[in-house]
């Protein structure tokens, strides 16, 4: 019984299924939302550095700011724009639309699109004007 | 044992995800934008740019919702991967980070703008 308990696979069960898209965009919701989180928590640091420490606000800044800031912000703001469409989804979802096979299909990938061009545009346009 | 986790109404944190995630679609959305300005602001930059008549309420309530959201996310995760005694410590830590780090936030933002 006991050893038994001990071999219950956790959720989402990944040791049992075979991934699908439906399955991938779930993870992805929840490996973007960790994302987003990170980005949450470093914007309150420098928030909290920048009224109470400046000294090391300057040193985080310096620290955020450089190619690799640059490339995080790309990865956040497509976790953002994804978890943005995809919570979407789930709201249409609890309003209780949108479970048929094929429409859950074509939200998935729309899904994927919506974020991607939406992230390579703002990134872009950021880019290219010297916003950034 | 699960004081943080399952002492709650369930129905009312399934809500209060959806709510919350509402008010970010619109307060996100004005952050990511925002993000240019405060990229390279020193926070004499960062309160100038707060002392507004609507941003800085924005930014609260940015930080109100983004941890609060933040906080039901992740207490559904670790209820999904983890049980027992880490359960347990990994449910309080995420309580006490995300309340903490927004209110020390909330104030932070809001001492920066010149008075």
């Amino acid at each position: 019984m006991t050893a038994d308990k001990k071999q219950r696979p956790l959720t989402p069960h990944l040791q049992i299924y075979r991934l699908q898209i439906t399955s991938l965009l779930s993870i992805l919701h929840r490996f973007t939302g960790i994302i987003l989180g990170i980005g949450g928590v470093l914007f309150a640091v420098m928030m909290i550095a920048a009224a109470w420490f400046p000294t090391y606000f300057d040193l985080l800044h310096l620290g955020l700011t450089g190619w690799w800031g640059w490339l995080f912000l790309v990865v956040w703001v497509w976790s953002f724009f994804y978890h943005w469409f995809n919570g979407a989804r789930h709201m249409v979802w609890s309003m209780g639309r949108g479970f048929e096979r094929s429409t859950v299909l074509r939200s998935g990938v729309f899904v994927i699109i919506a974020s991607m061009v939406a992230t390579f545009g703002l990134c872009g346009w950021w880019w290219s004007t010297g916003a950034l | 044992m699960t004081f943080f986790a399952r002492g709650n109404n369930p129905a009312r944190r399934w809500i209060l995800q959806r709510v919350t995630g509402v008010a970010l679609v619109f307060l996100g959305l004005w952050f990511v934008l925002s993000i240019p300005v405060l990229w390279h602001a020193n926070p004499q930059e960062i309160g100038r740019w707060l002392d507004h008549p609507w941003r800085l309420y924005a930014m609260q309530a940015t930080l109100v919702f983004l941890f609060w959201h933040l906080k039901l996310g992740v207490e559904v995760i670790i209820g999904d991967y983890l049980r027992g005694r880490w359960h347990l410590i990994c449910q309080s830590g995420n309580v006490i980070l995300c309340v903490g780090l927004m209110i020390a936030a909330l104030v932070a933002v809001t001492g920066l703008v010149p008075r």
